[in-house]
């Protein structure tokens, strides 16, 4: 190495302070060390080592500004030392700025291009990055630098796989165990890691496409091998790979013995005993929760008599073997048909009843599939060799419409209703000609019937019906929680909110000290807008823990900051909402981080398999569900936040209020009542926040006050153990006072400038969250706001990819074309947005930015014919109506699109035939309290004030198909649109 | 029933994590459960419904401590209420134990329980044979006691097969019983060899086991800088 450049060397006292400083900061004791660095730094002012160790320790401390100013000033002191970039790397880690860490590693390394704690870092934070390239580089490095070691080994292998070099891989592994002295197996602590090894080995083969040797590879490793069960569930995929499916029965069969309700042994099993062609296998082991091959074969209308009948023979033996499986007795039902499934139902549903289990009812809706002409797998005989593709099961049907039709509901029903009339004629359950009457069932099975019979209601829509069995089954059991708060879900499905909250937190008294009870009323008062009554509710949980809200949000509790959050939406304060929602990002942001240490702490566990599995998981993290419903939330609120801005031109756009410069004088009129109201509206929220401000500030305070008593208390409880261990962690985390916040009411976001907020989180989820159309509807809105016609065009082609006659898709089609060829309107109109309350189905109003550029609009001529049809954009819109109208197709949802699009189009002559087809629309698919109020809302868009007999009109029928409604009970239907799902 | 009961996979945890958040009082970060699934991935099981929603699982580790034999722990076990007393939560904890032994060699398994939870109690006592091996006052925040309970394991010569179905410890209702696992296996006894020197092992051992999870939240920069 270079000698000691003069201005680092430190007399031998000074140097050994340095070297305390270090050990101090390791030891995590910092206050000390930063008195060393000070004494350091008294003698050698610009010591630039020392500089940059007191700037980590300060970071340590909390100060990030001093941090920075300290370890930059070490830096320019001494650009050459590598300690001081590493500290800087370190530094930008500690901020989860990998990208900029990774940079100061890569300088420190020109210095010491040897020094594995650098090395390792920078590995870390390449992986972190996903920087695949960069990765494997350092990870070879390392092996070369010091090859003894196994973890350097393992790295470097997994590095080649995440690269895509899963045959390196396998070369690694085998010259990491030729290194091997001495049986692994027989040691204890090598026992583990090393069957981890060799399972992680045989992934690799056969991710490497060596599915032989694979195979071959796995017996000779057999007895060495602890994963029992990974080990079998491999040789099972492989030998359904290599086409052997004699063999991959036994296997599955064996599996079966080890859990007999795990449906990915089934779909194994059965892709054997159907001897379906390799590729298939793959596809079905993909399959997901309770989808089976079969289902899929069903779907495509490939399921003959002669596989049926296989099938049918193996679950009988199955049930046999496992008796009372409850999977070998409800898988049969998926795919057997008439009198056979009558009984196999009727069998079935009387077991459950006996036993009095309150999920019976979810449990037989998952076999009312869609049913119809099989859908026809697209891509069918491609270009491997004209194998066909297995495709996926038929959905499941939800919508009480088609349920109600819905042959295989009808037989449970019919069934449901004789066996209620037999239990109460004569206490037992029916019998048929010829046989021995049964035994007499005890009251319970009666009510457990009932509550059948309740649940099919609900799901096929007759609400009613539903309440008034369910008070039937309370008389008969008046205890039974489960019953009450079924009454709740029921009452929420009517729209009355209020008793809903009701009846689940009466049911939530039966039994106090149920957290899932609490939650689920939390959860109803959330809906009923009963936010602080929800609070107080979900804290008799998390009181111990220091301040409740604080401890939700250190638990990571989406779930609850999601319903808050949408609350809070329904309630007019977006501020609240917003940073709620944010703090659901923050969550996953933690995620990300959270895999840090696992790059090297599974390296020597060896759980090679598992991370790999993490490394995927943490890559589609952001399209998890909470993360999309924050995303929405924040994006919405935004959009309206911006719709709301005094210059933001523009009117409901296809809403309803086209541009004002085509505009007829009662238009202009309508137009501008509208913004009267929402300022109205909008100085009516200010006084609110006002409140709300004053509210909070005093809660605030109220609650440090009781986390600085209360902490003391939460800190003690004695005793070991492992569990407690993890509990005092996070208790003394959870229970120090929560950080103040600055901005307890989220004011800054409402001031943020929001379009390009909303575009940054759009882009988020374009790229990870792509599968889903609710991200190209969103996309679509901000982007048109943004007069980004080509960014909106791209979001509808890739909504339409995933369902080319989406009715949302469509219609923002139209809008698109629409507002493409449309005048820009004059600056300076009055701003007058009809978003509603949760603008899922508005697209964005015209925003008045520039007409697209000769070239976008080239671009957007070009695609016209694939995305409008040849009928043009009148065409489209006539399509969109007949969908929305059609039988098979059309649902209450399309026709609020058909008629948004029609009065875009066609203003004046659209408005009556917009409104007479949402007005058909009220008995048919869709029909629910969400459904409806979102209906009447767009109506009110379409007719604008001079119209508003036709909305009252409208609100009167829905209030009549569901007299509870809250919602339709006042004037304004507006603000509880969103209220549920 | 349209449920499948299966191990978990690092997909599962975020569920997971929501179940437990609905189901207990006692709450973990998102480390705590991949800390779990990349140590001891085999012993975490999730039961999930037909749309794909984890209605019940079961949270499981090693202790690792070298004083004591070798023996797995609940941490959490968890079933939505829609879909308890109906087997759930006895196949996850038999799935869970079973991996335990075969796995980890575990000698035998232990777990904490509120004394005021009878279904829990019931389950573990009852229906799977747990013994309360000791009272631990006021463990859990709100000052309520926890009954320590254990389950020992079959031990050695009962080592199993590479494929040999441990039907005794995993079926729940059976009508014929497999054959019991034959071939004894080389088992942990005399294999227990002193850990040697540092070679291809642990690098110096530096960090522990438990350090990722006493790390969880902190800053974990490594040691400082003046590795050479
Ligand atoms: C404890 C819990 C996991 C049990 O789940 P489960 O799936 O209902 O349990 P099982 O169906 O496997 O039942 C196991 C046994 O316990 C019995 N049991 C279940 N709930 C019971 C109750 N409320 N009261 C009395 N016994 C009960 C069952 O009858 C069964 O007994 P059996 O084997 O003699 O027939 C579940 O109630 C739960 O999630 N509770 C909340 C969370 C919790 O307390 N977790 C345990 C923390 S240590």
């Amino acid at each position: 190495m270079a000698s000691i450049p003069d201005n680092r060397k430190l007399p031998k006292r000074e140097a050994d302070l340095f070297k305390s400083i270090l050990k101090l900061y390791e030891r995590k004791e910092y206050k000390k060390g930063l008195k060393a660095a000070e004494a350091v730094l008294k003698k050698f002012p610009t010591h630039g080592e020392t500089l940059a160790m007191k700037g980590l320790t300060l970071n340590a401390l909390g100060k990030k500004e001093e941090a920075h100013d300290h370890v930059r000033r070490g830096l320019r002191a001494d650009l050459r030392s590598h300690v001081c970039w590493h500290v800087y790397g370190l530094l930008h880690r500690s901020e989860r700025n990998y990208a900029e860490a990774i940079k100061s590693y890569l300088n420190a390394l020109k210095h010491e291009p040897e020094n594995l704690q650098i090395l390792k870092d920078l590995a870390a934070l390449q992986i972190q990055i996903r920087e695949v390239k960069g990765f494997v580089e350092t990870r070879r490095k390392l092996l070369g630098l010091k090859s003894n070691l196994q973890q350097n080994w393992t790295a470097y292998a997994v590095a080649n796989h995440v690269a895509g070099n899963a045959e390196t891989t396998v070369q690694a592994i085998d010259a990491f165990v030729k290194t091997l002295k001495g049986d692994r197996y027989q040691r204890a602590d090598e026992r583990y890691p090393h069957s981890e090894l060799l399972l992680y080995k045989n992934l690799a083969l056969s991710d490497a496409g060596m599915t032989q040797e694979a195979l071959d590879h796995l017996e000779e490793c057999s007895d060495k091998v602890m994963d029992k069960l990974g080990w079998t569930k491999k040789k099972g995929e492989l030998l359904l790979a290599l086409g052997r499916h004699e063999d991959a029965e036994k296997i599955y069969r064996e599996l079966l013995d080890r859990g007999d309700e795990d449906y990915t042994f089934h779909r194994g099993l059965q892709c054997a005993v159907l001897k379906l062609p390799p590729k298939q296998c793959e596809e079905a082991l993909k399959l997901r929760a309770c989808e089976l091959p079969s289902g899929a074969l069903r779907a495509a209308g490939k399921l003959g008599e002669a596989e049926v009948e296989t099938l049918t023979k193996l679950y009988r033996g199955l049930r046999e073997r496992f008796e009372g499986s409850p999977a070998a007795a409800r898988i049969p039902l998926t795919f057997l048909e008439g009198e056979e499934l009558r009984s196999s139902l009727d069998a079935y549903m009387r077991r459950y009843l006996r036993k009095g289990v309150p999920s019976l009812g979810t449990d037989l809706s998952s076999v009312f599939e869609k049913q119809g002409a099989p859908t026809s797998v697209a891509a069918g005989g491609d270009a491997d060799g004209g194998e066909e593709k297995l495709g996926r099961p038929s959905p499941v049907v939800t919508d009480a419409f088609d349920l109600r039709n819905h042959p295989v509901q009808q037989m449970v029903m019919d069934l449901t209703k004789s066996f209620v009339e037999s239990l109460r004629s004569t206490g037992r359950f029916p019998t048929a000609e010829g046989e021995k009457d049964g035994d007499k069932e005890p009251e319970e099975t009666l009510a457990w019937t009932l509550f059948l019979r309740a649940q099919l209601e609900e799901r096929t829509g007759f609400l009613q019906e539903a309440y008034d069995t369910l008070e039937e089954c309370a008389a008969l059991q008046p205890t039974m929680l489960d019953f009450l708060q079924r009454k709740g879900r029921v009452l929420r499905k009517m729209g009355a909110l209020t008793r809903a909250a009701e009846a689940v937190d009466s049911a939530r008294m039966l039994d106090k000290a149920d957290r899932y009870m609490n939650s689920k009323a939390t959860k109803y008062l959330l809906r009923a807008g009963q936010i602080p009554k929800a609070e107080q509710t979900i804290a008799i949980f998390t009181r111990h823990e220091g301040d409740p809200q604080h401890n939700l949000f250190e638990m990571q509790c989406s779930w609850f900051e999601l319903e808050w959050a949408e609350a809070q939406i329904r309630a007019g304060k977006p501020g609240l909402a917003m940073k709620k929602a944010l703090a659901v990002h923050t969550h996953f942001e933690d995620f990300v981080e959270d895999q840090f240490d696992f790059h090297t702490y599974c390296m020597r566990k060896v759980t090679l398999r598992s991370y790999l599995g993490m490394l995927r998981m943490v890559d589609d993290l952001r399209s998890q569900k909470s993360y999309r419903r924050a995303s929405a939330l924040l994006v919405r609120a935004y959009l309206r936040l911006h719709d709301e801005r005094p210059g933001s031109a523009g009117g409901g756009g296809a809403a309803g209020l086209p541009d004002m410069t085509n505009m007829t004088a009662a238009e202009k009129k309508r137009v501008k009542a509208k913004a009267r109201r929402d300022a109205k509206k909008k100085a009516a929220e200010q006084e609110l926040e006002k409140q709300q401000m004053l509210d909070e500030a005093a809660r605030q305070s109220a609650l440090a006050k009781e986390t600085a008593n209360g902490s003391s208390k939460t800190d003690d409880g004695g005793g070991g153990g492992e569990k407690k261990g993890g509990h005092n962690k996070r208790r003394g985390r959870a229970a120090a006072a929560p950080p103040v916040d600055p901005d307890p009411l989220g004011l800054t976001l409402l001031e943020k400038d929001p379009l390009p907020e909303a575009a940054r989180l759009v882009a988020l989820l374009s790229a990870h969250a792509g599968a889903y159309v609710e991200t190209h509807l969103l996309a679509f809105d901000v982007a048109m706001r943004r007069g980004k016609y080509l960014l909106a065009a791209r979001a509808v082609i890739r909504g339409r990819a995933l369902e080319p006659r989406n009715p949302e898709l469509l219609l923002r089609t139209i809008q698109l074309y629409h507002e493409a060829q449309a005048t820009p309107p004059s600056p300076g109109q009055p701003a007058a947005s009809c978003a509603p309350a949760d603008g899922s189905s508005t697209p964005s109003p015209t925003t008045g930015p520039a007409p697209p550029s000769p070239l976008v609009a080239r671009v957007l001529a070009e695609e016209a014919e694939g995305l409008l049809g040849t009928g043009g954009l009148a065409g489209a819109v006539a399509e969109l109506v007949r969908l929305a109208e059609d039988a098979e197709t059309g649902s209450l949802g399309a026709r609020v699109c058909a008629a948004k699009a029609l009065s875009l189009t066609a203003a004046e002559q659209g408005r009556e035939q917009a409104v007479r087809i949402v007005r058909e629309g009220l008995d048919g698919r869709g029909v629910t309290v969400p459904g409806c109020a979102n209906a009447v809302e767009a109506v009110r868009g379409v007719v604008g004030e001079d119209g508003s007999a036709a909305v009252e009109a409208l609100r009167e029928v829905c209030g009549n198909t569901f007299p509870n409604a809250e919602v339709f009970k006042s004037s304004s239907a507006q603000e509880v649109v969103a209220s549920s799902g | 029933m349209a449920l499948s009961i299966r191990q978990a996979t690092v997909d599962d945890l975020i569920q997971m994590q929501t179940a437990n958040l609905w189901c207990l009082p006692e709450n973990y970060q998102m480390k705590y459960y991949l800390y779990h699934v990349l140590s001891w991935p085999q012993l975490l099981f999730v039961a999930e419904d037909h749309k794909g929603k984890i209605v019940g699982y079961v949270l499981a580790k090693m202790e690792e401590d070298a004083n004591v034999p070798p023996h797995g722990h609940i941490t959490s076990l968890a079933v939505l209420r829609t879909h308890r007393k109906r087997g759930i939560a006895t196949r996850l904890m038999r799935c869970s134990q079973l991996c335990m032994q075969e796995s980890f060699e575990a000698r035998y398994v232990s777990l904490h329980v509120r004394e005021s939870n009878r279904a829990a109690f019931h389950l573990y006592k009852t229906t799977l044979g747990y013994q309360i091996n000791d009272v631990e006052k006021g463990y859990y925040a709100d000052g309520e006691d926890a009954y320590d309970m254990r389950l020992p394991f079959p031990q050695k010569g009962q080592s199993y097969g590479a494929m040999t179905p441990l039907k005794q410890v995993v079926a729940v209702k059976r009508k014929e019983e497999a054959p019991k696992a034959s071939a004894p296996v080389a088992a942990g006894g005399a294999a227990v060899a002193a850990r040697e020197g540092e070679g291809q092992g642990g690098e110096g051992g530096a960090e522990g086991v438990e350090e990722i999870a006493s790390s969880m939240g902190e800053l974990s920069v490594g040691a400082g800088a003046e590795k050479a």
